[in-house]
């Protein structure tokens, strides 16, 4: 598999507090990676790393292939773009020429592109308006507008919707969707609002204390999500048996208990149980979403 | 690093300020001259060893401008710092693969420009109503005035770099204040020339060039001008490696 962006235990401290504690992290190229984690977990400072705008304190990345401690760093960045926490503009500047100057910036020889990039972030009609006046949605779209000057391979927005309105969410997701399928573009999405997260992602990375604890993907979390019937009985070796014999689904989790991911008649399950022997002593519906499924990876409330 | 010169240049351009700051550059340059005439002794020490006559007065005005151009440019330096960090544009540059020496060097080089066409509209200004005022006949120190303005470039430089050097340390929060106030107690250092009898004031005037911001004038420099300029090459050298140093190792958020 291709990779975008590899890190090897990256770490980052300031002074004693130590931000990134050996960050194993892998984006395939391609993917929309939601980086889940909650507030101080890291995510920011990560990004930050990636950008140049920090430097590490140990460990390496590469970026398209190119380690961090190499000199091409910086030719490997210029195919990235990025919005790190609030979009990176001129707010006396209009959306044009905001876009003009990163133009500039790029050193790129002409403007040919600007309208393009206006339209697919819904700025089109923004005149000479200029930034300072903008919604926060606005200035989201501007901030990533001005991250994808240039055609960028690899963009990286960090809470991209933290602080819009549920329209602008919409917005947001449906252009990220857009950059991804139509222009090819790997994405890195922080965020800690999971439910948003879930409608993007292609694959995970979930966060904590500065470490990843785990990497999964979209399809992966998909089963270890799915809905499923938790049932407790007194052996699961029969149970195994008669769903066999009943042609459902199911994971043995232990000698007691099974997760079946269907909803059986539950009458003729009971009867052909209890005719092999086997009492069904309770059973309960799980539903885990990906909030319950971050929070049983970094431990919850109790972790705050 | 040419690229983000020409962004420097754009950003400078757009920005209102910098127009505002050349009129107020060359407003204060009419007002040191028409005052000069009409007031040429108003409230100077009496130990200052400065009598100003109408021989010598358009030799004194342009020294005049390391008072004005010094904040006119600082102001430059601080919205220019202030939009980086504050508003985060700084990361954009850094995020499109520019070293951070290059981001460094092409703030330098736009401020240092910006501060000498502030001092260009000052000096603009100053000989225009000198001519009108006296005539260029009058005047007796055209020689000495090239290397007078060099000098005088190159420490209103100084007051720039330090501006640099302080907004790069802050980067963020009240850049615009600090650099404004730090501007302030520099320009102080000017009148320690003027107390040629207190030893403290005397050895610090011929530490800080501006402190004899009115032996200038006369191309009468303590220690020669010389040392001045080399005091104020040297300020400038270890100013840029300091700020260079610290600007490439410095976390930016």
């Amino acid at each position: 598999m291709e990779y975008v962006l590899r890190t090897n235990n990256l770490q980052k401290y300031y002074k004693n507090y130590r931000a990134l504690n050996g960050v194993n992290m892998n984006v395939p190229a391609g993917a929309i990676y939601g980086f889940v984690g909650k507030n101080g977990a890291g995510k920011t400072t990560l990004i930050r790393l990636i950008c140049g705008l920090q430097l590490p304190s140990g460990g390496e990345f590469e970026l398209f292939g190119v380690k961090n401690t190499d000199r091409a760093i910086c030719k490997s960045r210029r195919r990235i773009g990025a919005v790190v926490e609030a979009p990176s503009i001129y707010p006396e500047m209009s959306a044009v020429d905001n876009l003009k100057q990163q133009y500039r910036v790029l050193g790129l020889p002409s403007f040919d592109g600007i309208d393009e990039l206006l339209k697919l972030v819904g700025l089109e009609d923004t005149g000479n308006k200029k930034a300072k006046d903008f919604s926060l949605g606005m200035r989201q779209r501007l901030g990533i507008a001005v991250a994808l000057c240039g055609g960028p391979d690899f963009l990286l927005l960090d809470e991209p919707i933290n602080g819009l309105d549920p329209q602008g969410i919409i917005e947001i997701r449906e252009l990220i969707l857009k950059l991804n399928r139509e222009n090819k573009i790997t994405v890195l999405i922080s965020s800690h609002i999971l439910d948003e997260l879930s409608k993007l992602a292609t694959h995970y990375g979930f966060i904590d204390g500065g470490k990843i604890v785990r990497e999964i993907t979209a399809s992966e979390l998909e089963r270890t999500c799915r809905k499923s019937i938790r049932m407790d009985v007194t052996d699961t070796a029969v149970l195994a048996r008669v769903l066999d014999d009943f042609g459902l689904e199911y994971t043995v989790i232990d000698d007691t208990h099974a997760d079946v991911y269907a909803k059986p008649n539950f009458t003729k399950l009971a009867i052909a149980l209890d005719r092999e022997g086997c009492e069904v002593i309770s059973v309960e519906e799980r539903d885990e979403s990906l909030e319950s499924f971050y929070i049983s990876l970094v431990g919850g409330v109790d972790n705050e | 690093m040419n690229r983000l010169i020409n962004a420097g240049f754009h950003e400078l351009l757009k920005s209102k300020y910098f127009y505002i700051t050349m009129l107020v550059c060359a407003g204060f340059g009419a007002l040191f001259s028409v005052g000069m005439y009409l007031y040429p002794n108003f409230d100077m020490p009496e130990n200052s060893q400065i009598f100003i006559n109408q021989d010598n007065v358009l030799g004194i005005i342009p020294s005049f401008a390391t008072v004005v151009v010094p904040f006119a440019a600082s102001v430059s330096v601080a919205f220019m710092l202030d939009s980086q960090y504050n508003h985060g544009t700084i990361r954009n540059r850094l995020i499109a693969g520019h070293t951070r020496t290059e981001t460094f060097f092409s703030n330098i080089i736009v401020m240092t420009i910006a501060t000498v066409i502030y001092f260009a509209c000052y000096m603009a200004v100053v000989f225009f109503v000198g001519r009108v005022i006296w005539g260029y006949e009058g005047y007796k120190l055209k020689a000495s005035l090239v290397t007078l303005s060099i000098m005088l470039v190159m420490i209103i430089c100084n007051g720039t770099l330090l501006s640099l050097v302080i907004g790069n340390l802050m980067r963020g929060g009240k850049i615009i204040v600090a650099i404004l106030a730090i501007q302030y107690v520099l320009n102080m250092t000017m009148v320690f020339g003027m107390f040629k009898d207190n030893d403290v004031l005397a050895m610090l005037a011929r530490i800080f060039p501006q402190s004899s911001l009115f032996e200038f004038s006369y191309a009468v420099v303590i220690d020669g001008l010389e040392k001045n300029l080399f005091i104020s090459l040297a300020l400038m050298a270890v100013l840029t490696v300091f700020g260079l140093v610290y600007f490439k190792k410095c976390d930016i958020k």
